[in-house]
């Protein structure tokens, strides 16, 4: 019998997509790469998966798992084609049990869906993805994801108390618990945060939860050089103010959300969004010293604001940035290569700089954003993707960017995860380990296979673009 | 169930989706364009995303995927309600794409074929100087062509056939019918239509109305497909009034509804939903039908007073 039949033996027809449009448009997630997938299951339960997982197990099928497919890197491409397993239809949220601290959803749920419901609680669920909007739960935890907030928050893995996941050869497991502390042994629930996918699939999430801060503010500083924004960064952390959120963008990204959004950023070297969050009175006094501090460190400009909508406002630059880097170049667009390295925050302007000298030498527009306040930065590299020598081109880029990460005592990536975009420059001495874990609970490596320590060779491949 | 359709795909050359290349290059992927989309939001499969859509274009215009049924299903479950574009960062022309992709489709869904051939077939006399052209066969297009002193023509002009893609010469033979009855002034509704009527006195029927009477608690369904200038228009009649807009589409358009029965009630449902119990005024006469199955619906047409 054929894959397809199986399945459908299995969980039903209507689960199964194997129509030429569902297979090709599953291919994407937001990476360069595209593959195309034996088959698409949308599972309504545990109990689909076990069996999908099953079959899976004894044919030796790879097995992708996908939330929203926003993934950067190529996690939620299927390069070795086989079942796509779409979660997107397993989105309840199961309870919310705010005497508890902990909600209980299912992994297909929507971050800001969450979050909406989580409101009327005055709860929320902080790490805060730019792909909040649209991202699942369950892609959250595979791929430990975070955002601005993470600099006060945390990231998602700070926030899994507890799991139900399936495993091969296809039983399922409650890990960890619903309660706030755990002593009891490995956590294994937290291993699966940032697991990609390459171990078990995530059928239930149990989430701490913690009430929404009184008010918010948001100071914007301007700076002609990036060297003082990065003073003002060290400035801002030294002082004993924890910011809720800490972002710079340089000039690329500004005249880029300037050219594409309309919001009328300062036209400046670099700027710094600074939000704090808490009591009200408290954060007016920190706003206005965080304010001081950035004209101290020879910011041009701050305004500050504590309106709803002109934060919104700013923060939707922000959040645009990505997308609007895509419209900047003429004849070029922006990929996702080299797209979230970490440093030491004191490092943080020597590494922009050191980007923008290889942008000169390999003549591409590089974009740099990101967490400045967690030392956590994203590149968007700008390129004819049509063109095979720009690619071979960007390549190199993207490993002397590395180099200039390791050297500054960075890691490859702080959040988007690692793929096959990333993998060359994962650090060695985990990955040996990483594998005698996946080999132990995924023997006949049906899990997300060839991703992670597991891709050898360029990462230019599978491309998306033709 | 396989879908039925009209397979006479010869090797194809995807002539207009070529024109949007880069464009298609320019999409990140994001997937935020999900959120807005009411099929996707509906049927939950990628396919059916204004993301999934334009993947499929690509696929096509690059030869990676060939033409069948999946593919023509896919690009026409789009209601071309234009939502995405509203929230898409790259400022994709999402529903460009989408209409150059099926301009470029060999095949069409059966339904299509059909409601084609029922446009194309629509003939009906016209008479007089003054002519009222509307897409709907509801008894009001009369009234309000007699209080207008007009002829009604009651078979639209063609908008369905350019939506699914096709040369739409139902327009040019209502052009020519037209010069041929010595029509001088002609009263068109949707601002889609204007463009037919170019060295023709053309006057949008909104700018007749003088006011509307609405009673008092409604939400007003304004489509997020009709174009700016005209949307203005219509919020200046309920100006002082207290109201609540609706832009997410029913899925009333005729070429939707007929074809994914399904999602257009779902789609209509939700629409509903978003009133909370308030009256619903409607912009247009399709969504005017569509809607009225639901819930307690009306159309601006019904509730205008003319000028003199
Ligand atoms: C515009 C944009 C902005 C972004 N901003 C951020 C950001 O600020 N911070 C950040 O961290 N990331 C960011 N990302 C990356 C991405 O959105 C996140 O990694 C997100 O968490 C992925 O969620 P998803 O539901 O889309 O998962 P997918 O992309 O579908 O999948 C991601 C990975 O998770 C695995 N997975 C999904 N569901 C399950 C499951 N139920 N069980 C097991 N494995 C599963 C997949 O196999 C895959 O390996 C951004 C992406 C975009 C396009
Ligand atoms: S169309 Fe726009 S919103 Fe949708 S995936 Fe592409 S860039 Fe993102
Ligand atoms: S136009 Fe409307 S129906 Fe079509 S893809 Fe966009 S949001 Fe979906």
């Amino acid at each position: 019998m054929d894959i397809v039949s199986m399945l459908e033996d299995a969980i039903g027809k209507e689960k199964i997509l194997a129509d030429n449009a569902s297979l090709y448009s599953y291919g994407f997630d937001a990476s360069i790469h595209h593959a195309i997938p034996s088959v698409v299951v949308t599972p309504r339960s545990e109990e689909d998966v076990i069996e999908i997982i099953k079959i899976a197990h004894e044919h030796a099928i790879p097995v992708v798992a996908r939330g929203a497919g926003t993934a950067l890197s190529g996690q939620a491409v299927p390069i070795k084609g086989g079942i796509i397993l779409d979660m997107a239809a397993m989105n309840k949220i199961k309870e919310i049990k705010i005497e508890n601290f902990y909600c209980r959803v299912e992994p297909g749920v929507v971050y800001g869906e969450l979050n909406r419901q989580l409101a009327k609680y005055g709860f929320f669920f902080p790490p805060s993805p730019g792909s909040g909007d649209v991202c699942t739960i369950g892609g959250m935890i595979a791929t430990n994801a975070s955002g601005m907030r993470a600099i006060k928050y945390g990231a998602t893995r700070d926030y899994v108390l507890g799991l139900r996941a399936v495993f091969p050869p296809g039983k399922a497991y409650a890990l960890g618990s619903s309660t706030l502390k755990n002593s009891s042994g490995y956590q294994i629930e937290r291993l699966l945060a940032g697991s990609e996918g390459t171990l078990g699939v995530i059928t239930e999430a149990t989430i701490k939860i913690i009430p929404l801060p009184e008010k918010r503010g948001v100071a914007l500083a301007s700076f002609d050089s990036l060297h003082d924004a990065g003073k003002g960064v060290a400035n801002i952390i030294a002082s004993g103010i924890i910011p809720s959120a800490l972002e710079i963008m340089d000039r690329v990204c500004i005249q880029a959300v300037n050219k594409s959004m309309n919001i009328g950023l300062p036209d400046v070297e670099a700027i710094l969004i600074i939000e704090k969050d808490g009591k009200e009175e408290e954060i007016k006094k920190d706003i206005e010293r965080i304010a001081e501090i950035c004209r101290k460190s020879n910011a041009k400009d701050v305004v500050f604001t504590f309106d709803e909508k002109e934060m919104a406002n700013l923060w939707k630059g922000r959040k645009g940035v990505l997308p609007s880097l895509s419209r900047y170049g003429e004849n070029r667009i922006s990929v996702s290569l080299a797209d979230d390295m970490a440093v030491p925050i004191s490092k943080i302007p020597d590494a922009v700089k050191a980007f923008q000298e290889l942008s000169r030498k390999y003549g591409i527009l590089i974009g740099t954003y990101g967490h400045a306040g967690d030392g956590n930065l994203h590149t968007k590299i700008l390129i004819d993707p049509t063109s095979e020598e720009e690619w071979k081109k960007a390549e190199k880029l993207v490993d002397e960017i590395y180099r200039v990460v390791y050297n500054l005592g960075g890691i490859v990536s702080g959040e988007h995860g690692i793929g096959i975009s990333k993998a060359p420059w994962m650090i060695k001495e985990n990955i040996e380990l990483m594998e005698k874990i996946k080999a132990a609970i995924d023997p006949k490596n049906i899990m997300n296979p060839g991703k992670m320590m597991q891709w050898k060779g360029s990462i230019i491949t599978n491309l998306r673009y033709r | 169930m396989e879908r039925e359709y009209n397979n006479q795909f010869a090797l194809q050359v995807m002539k207009m989706l070529e024109k949007y290349y880069k464009e298609i290059l320019t999409c990140t992927g994001c997937a935020f364009c999900k959120k807005a989309c009411q099929v996707y939001l509906h049927t939950r499969k990628e396919k059916d995303s204004p993301k999934g859509r334009i993947m499929i274009s690509y696929g096509l215009l690059t030869g990676e995927l060939k033409e069948d049924a999946s593919i023509i299903e896919a690009l026409q479950k789009c209601a071309l309600c234009r939502l995405c574009e509203s929230v898409c960062p790259s400022m994709i022309k999402i529903t460009d794409i989408i209409k150059a992709a099926r301009h470029d489709l060999k095949g069409m869904l059966r339904e299509h074929e059909r409601i084609m051939q029922e446009i194309e077939a629509w003939n009906e006399p016209i008479k007089g100087e003054r002519l009222l052209v509307m897409n709907s066969k509801n008894e009001i297009v009369d009234e309000i062509a007699k209080k207008l002193h007009a002829a009604a023509w009651h078979g639209g002009c063609g908008g369905a056939i350019e939506r699914i893609g096709r040369e739409n010469e139902m327009a040019g033979r209502l052009i020519e019918k037209i010069k041929e009855a010595g029509v001088k002034q002609v009263i068109y509704y949707e601002p889609d239509c204007k463009k037919y009527f170019e060295g023709f006195d053309a006057v949008n029927i909104v700018d007749l109305i003088e006011s509307v009477d609405a009673g008092e608690s409604y939400a007003v369904h304004i489509p997020y497909d009709f174009d700016g200038e005209f949307v203005e228009k219509v919020k200046k009649l309920f100006e002082k009034k207290d109201v609540e807009y609706i832009h997410e589409c029913c899925g009333g358009r005729r070429e939707f509804k007929e074809a994914f029965p399904e999602e257009a009630e779902k789609m209509a449902k939700d629409v509903i939903q978003k009133s909370n119990g308030r009256k619903i005024i409607t912009i247009s006469l399709e969504c005017y039908e569509h809607l009225k199955k639901y819930g307690n619906v009306i159309d601006l047409l019904h509730i205008a007073k003319f000028k003199d």
